[in-house]
């Protein structure tokens, strides 16, 4: 059974439909990587199955483990196991970085009916999964996000699906800001998280990322819509070709 | 109810000109050196009333419920020597129960080197002259009213004296606080803070209600930085809500003198500051910090100015309002650039959430620029919390009602954290930890 | 003065005077200084009015009496005489006034041509109707019939008077109250003309529109009062300009501008203000006391004000803009100079009562020689106006260490979703600024010219094309000489 189904799905942002019929299944232990144009709609998918706010549903279903993901407020999902890696983390100063994970981590565990984490246990979890990021104790008592560059982000947003270990992970453009070592830095954290019980979609731009983390399923998202779905090897095609030859298949068929 | 009704029908002036009589009279008045400089004080109060909204300043705070009321002077009272509301630690004690200083709880001996303190009382005893030419010296040109109503009223208060130089290492902290009973009572203290070329100090002034019966309270305090010299400054001011809480702050930098202050509005049914630093020397620096939280029905207003008198003179401030359930908070910061201070260097920002519909907060930052080589900006924003700040929080598992709580409290603890006292920061982060838990 | 070549270079463009300060030799009926019931009766008579207006002009002149003059700006004003101004002031005339543009007085129209409005519909603003404004009467309309196929009222406030009464009782007063404040109280009570502009349902106005105001005749006040009523869906764009010959005593200008806006309408009202602003010593010059409000009553209504305000010895006006319909929309851009000993009390209120109600604030203050400017605004959100939002930037250039610049924004906000934010700075043009012209072979001149127009940009961009060129010379010349 899938893990994520997401059938026909419409949402509209203001006045403008941005998803027109997006349909997908995911399956635990699968990594699908969802590639397309500037606006085609990427962010948007995550952004809604994550439940921010201002979107509208206009039509279609998600379901989430059999239930019925986009009923559930963000915190929930969360809790469920969802986790989203945001494209642009917000800075929230003043709210410590450590004091953010050890709350989103005991909500989590005590929904998951597991004892929370004292500050030893969780500072022991912590540090070990920072060594994986290379990232050292300074980070700990930052302000979320303060300061930090694109790259610092980024490899916060892995660290925190580290510690929350979610069941479904959506990685938002993850790559993007990213220079090598840190894209390096960055997959490798993402690999190390792979599970069979455990699903990830990344939305990219570029085929780079995927040399480093190779997806099971590439989907070609454009206008709202997923036109053309294959291995690892359509995103090579689409590296050489673009996009176009796809959208003009899809208006052929 | 008849007495009160009778009370009203007369003016705020004499109604209070009865109560100076009835206070300095017989034996008190031929002991007080400075009744002279109280009746003129007191006959300006009277010709000028309370404020009035018509005033400018005064525009967002109305004053008439505490123009309804006479509170009559406060007498000292027994309190616990032990008061669990004292910050632990915080540094040397000093006292005051409604308006008198009770050196049985204090801590003041022995005294720190390189410095002197004294009760104002003590100060009249010794040298009444001195206390009248300082009160001269420092009275402002155009003193407002209800700091005249304090130089009538004043019974007693703090001196502290810091030799050239010197650095006590520890805090001074003053305890203001209300004893349980009192109900329809003022206090009028005055703190004197005089830090002599390059010492050093922090001085914690907290204000603590009582918990029932209406108070009054009006406090001066001066504090003169010379040159070299650094003071950090603290207001805690958590009367009860059933108070009404007036103060006055006035500070002289000189040269390179440097003061900071940490402004914590958190009490009183009604509560008003002014507090005017002038920089008079170059490369003095003025340091605001200030937090104003009202919730209930509380209205919390903060005025400050800072007058650049002097070339690279530089100021910081940065104000923050929350405002909760049915509270207002007014924030009123003025900049002045004198002619000739060139190279002053000004930033403001006032920051203000509102919680709830119900709750208001208004805002004038002021500037006033007569030279033309300076650098002065400020920001002012008033709204909610960040949707996307919010979102994130809940992504990662944190519920509304928490998510907001931490964000309200990340918005208000940004004022403390820079505070040199860690018992005080510690305390403060406790206060707004409690204050935000179920506000959210 | 400074030996700092800088400012020589500046002094030598000092030169130019103002360029409108002139008086045009015409005869004038001019009503006897002094002002008590009979004046108005005697204005309203000279002017035909119904017995509505009558009383509305008693009313609001009874309720003057009982107010007093404002003191609350950060300005200096020396104490006016209000029986030493003459209320009313017109170029003698045929009695029934001119039929059309060839009737107009030829000096009239030779003065309009130095002022460089010409009145002839062929001439450089063809694209602009006009109407000249001179002392109390409005002496000629321009484009009148082209816009009235269009269904645009577009004619002198006497002549709206006269022949859309209904329009005048409807709307008069309802944006700025005749006990509004004491000048606006005393336009009501004495106002003598002005412009009056009715768009209909659904008409976009073909051409701009515009007003030009002279003062000419001497110890008189101007009171000129303008309505712009845009109906359902319609577009107006509207500009006025204004001179005065240099006298040595101050005059008194007070006028009302309302503005109304119904649903899905947009008005559109700029001003360059260039009145006679006083000598180098700050001697003379105009007082320019003027209420301007617009009322956005309609749902996704907007009202966009946008000043030019270089003239003047004292300047205190606050264009506004009352939200009450949802989604509605209040701008206001700002240029204003305060050189020699001018002095600007000026700036906005954007008061919020519909949901989702925006505004936007830019304002950009000049301050040179002695001259003293302030930014006064107000931003009100009330609880009903949810998701309100508001920006203001409010930037100050000073040139020259005389001179002041101040600001003093209000912001009161009752409503938690509300957004309301407040920037200003203030800076000198930078020597780094001014360096990298120099080294790239700019003047002196230019050089602070083009920082300067730099820095209304935002502003400019609002004008209508035609102005927006005379508004940057404009301000060139108010502001030369000035650097320090």
């Amino acid at each position: 059974m899938s893990m994520l189904k997401i059938e026909n799905l419409h949402v509209r942002a203001g006045d403008k439909q941005v998803l027109t019929g997006l349909s997908l299944e995911v399956a635990a232990g699968e990594v699908h990587a969802i590639m397309g144009p500037n606006g085609s709609g990427k962010s948007t998918l995550v952004q809604v199955l994550a439940g921010r706010e201002g979107y509208e549903v206009t039509a279609g279903s998600v379901s989430y483990n059999g239930r019925d993901l986009l009923a559930l407020p963000p915190e929930e999902r969360a809790r469920e196991g969802v986790f989203l890696a945001f494209q642009y983390p917000v800075e929230i100063p003043g709210v410590n970085n450590v004091y953010l994970l050890k709350a989103g981590l005991n909500a989590v565990r005590k929904h998951r009916g597991l004892a929370e984490f004292d500050a030893f246990e969780f500072l022991t979890l912590v540090r070990e999964k920072m060594k994986l990021m290379h990232m050292d104790d300074s980070f700990l008592n930052r302000g979320v996000n303060e300061g930090f560059s694109g790259g610092e982000k980024k490899r916060n947003e892995i660290l925190q699906m580290a510690v929350l270990e979610p069941s479904l992970a959506l990685l938002d453009e993850t790559d993007s800001g990213l220079d090598i070592d840190a894209l390096r830095v960055v997959a490798n954290g993402v690999n190390s998280l792979r599970r069979p019980d455990r699903a990830i979609v990344m939305v990219t731009h570029y085929q780079r990322l995927l040399d480093y983390i190779q997806p099971d399923r590439v989907h070609v998202l454009s206008g709202g819509r997923i036109l053309k779905s294959g291995d690892k090897s359509l995103a090579l095609e689409l590296e050489k070709r673009g996009y176009d030859w796809v959208r003009q298949e899809a208006a052929v068929a | 109810m008849s007495v009160a009704t009778l009370q009203e029908s007369r003016s705020a002036g004499e109604r209070y000109r009865a109560a100076f009589d009835e206070r300095w009279r017989g034996n008190d008045a031929p002991n007080d050196a400075l009744i002279d400089l109280r009746r003129a004080a007191l006959e300006r109060f009277a010709a000028a009333g309370f404020p009035t909204q018509r005033q400018e300043d005064w525009k967002y705070t109305n004053l008439r419920r505490l123009e309804a009321r006479t509170f009559a002077p406060a007498t000292p009272a027994a309190v616990s020597a032990n008061d669990p509301r004292w910050i632990a630690n915080a540094g040397t004690r000093i006292v005051l129960v409604n308006g008198h200083c009770m050196p049985g709880l204090s801590t003041i001996e022995p005294q720190l080197p390189g410095m002197t303190l004294l009760t104002l009382k003590q100060w009249l005893e010794r040298d009444p002259a001195a206390v009248a030419a300082f009160i001269a010296q420092t009275s402002r040109a155009q003193p407002s009213a209800l700091e005249d109503f304090n130089l009538a009223f004043f019974e007693d208060g703090v001196v502290l004296d810091l030799a050239a130089s010197a650095t006590p290492d520890q805090p001074i902290y003053i305890v203001h606080q209300w004893s349980d009973g009192a109900a329809q009572v003022m206090s009028n203290p005055r703190v004197v803070v005089r830090a002599a070329a390059n010492s050093r100090c922090i001085v914690i002034e907290h204000f603590i209600g009582a918990t029932a019966g209406e108070s009054f309270t009006n406090a001066v305090c001066e504090i003169d930085v010379a040159a070299g010299a650094s003071v950090e400054h603290y207001r805690i001011q958590q009367e009860s809500t059933r108070g009404f809480h007036i103060g006055h702050v006035n500070v002289r930098v000189q040269q390179n003198g440097r003061y900071a202050s940490h402004d914590i509005a958190l009490g009183a049914s009604l509560a008003r500051v002014n507090l005017s630093t002038t920089l008079q020397g170059s490369g003095a620096h003025a340091a605001l910090n200030g937090l104003l939280a009202p919730l209930g029905t509380q209205h919390l207003d903060a005025h400050t100015t800072i007058d650049h008198a002097a070339p690279h003179t530089t100021s910081d401030e940065n104000y923050r309002g929350v405002a909760g359930e049915r509270g207002r908070g007014v924030f009123n910061g003025k900049v002045i650039v004198r002619p000739g201070a060139q190279k002053t260097d000004a930033r403001q920002s006032s920051r203000n959430l509102l919680l709830n519909p119900g709750a208001e907060i208004d805002t004038k930052p002021e500037l006033e620029i007569y030279a033309n080589d300076v650098k002065c900006s400020h920001g002012a924003t008033t709204g909610q919390l960040d949707a996307a700040a919010l979102f994130y929080l809940r992504s990662r598992g944190l519920d509304e009602a928490a998510a907001r709580a931490l964000l309200i409290r990340a918005f208000a603890e940004s004022i403390v954290t820079s505070l040199g006292s860690p018992a005080v920061r510690s305390y403060l982060e406790q206060l707004l930890h409690e204050r935000y838990k179920v506000i959210a | 003065m400074s030996s700092n070549p800088r400012d020589e270079s500046l002094e030598a463009l000092v030169g130019q005077k103002y360029r409108h300060g002139f008086v045009t030799d015409i005869e004038a009926d001019t009503v006897p200084p002094g002002l008590n019931e009979d004046v108005i009766r005697l204005i309203s008579h000279k002017k035909g009015e119904p017995q509505f207006m009558l009383d509305w002009r008693l009313k609001a002149y009874r309720h003057w009496l009982t107010m007093r003059e404002p003191h609350w700006a950060h300005l200096r004003i020396a104490p006016l005489d209000y029986q030493a101004i003459s209320y009313y002031s017109a170029p003698k005339a045929r009695e029934d006034g001119p039929k059309s543009l060839d009737e107009v007085d030829p000096k009239l129209l030779e003065t309009y041509d130095k002022l460089g409005i010409p009145l002839h519909e062929r001439a450089r603003l063809a694209g602009v109707a006009v109407d000249a404004v001179f002392d109390s009467v409005s002496v000629a309309t321009t484009f009148k019939e082209r816009l009235g196929k269009a269904g645009v009222i577009f004619c002198s406030f006497s002549e709206a008077v006269q022949k859309h009464p209904e329009l005048v009782e409807k709307y008069l007063g309802t944006v700025v109250p005749y006990t509004d404040n004491y000048f606006a109280t005393l336009n009501s009570a004495v106002f003598t003309d002005g412009s009056f502009v009715f768009v209909p349902k659904g008409v976009r106005c073909p051409m701009e529109l515009s007003t030009y105001f002279r003062i000419n005749a001497a110890k008189t006040g101007q009171f000129e009062r303008t309505l712009i009523v845009a109906e359902e869906g319609a577009y107006v764009s509207y500009l006025e300009g204004c001179t005065a010959p240099m006298r040595d005593e101050n005059q008194l200008h007070a006028a009302v501008v309302e503005l109304v806006a119904l649903d899905d309408a947009t008005i559109k009202y700029s001003t360059v203000q260039n009145w006679y602003p006083g000598d180098k010593e700050g001697k003379g010059g105009i007082y320019n006391f003027v209420t301007k409000r617009g009322a956005c009553r309609g749902k996704r209504s907007k009202i966009s004000w946008t000043q030019v305000e270089t003239g003047s010895a004292i300047t205190w006006k606050y264009p506004s803009c009352i939200l009450t319909g949802d989604n509605s929309i209040g701008e206001f851009y700002s240029v204003a100079v305060a050189n020699n000993y001018q002095q600007a009390d000026t700036g906005t209120k954007m008061i919020h009562i519909g949901r989702n109600t925006r505004s936007t604030i830019v304002s950009k203050g000049i301050s040179a020689g002695h001259g003293q400017n302030s930014y006064r605004g107000l931003v009100k959100v009330l609880p009903s106006a949810i998701n309100a939002r508001n920006h203001t930037q409010c930037d100050s250039l000073l040139m020259g260490d005389l001179c002041g610049a101040h600001t003093f924004p209000y912001m009161e906000v009752r409503t938690p979703t509300a957004s309301v934010e407040h920037e200003a700075t203030t800076s000198k043009i930078g020597d780094d600024q001014l360096f990298y012209c120099l080294s790239r072979g700019i003047s002196e001149e230019d050089a602070v010219n083009m920082i300067v127009n730099g820095f209304c940009k935002a502003v400019f961009k609002e004008l209508p094309m035609e102005f927006a060129v005379e508004a940057q010379n404009l301000l060139a010349v108010s502001l030369e000489g000035s650097v320090g």
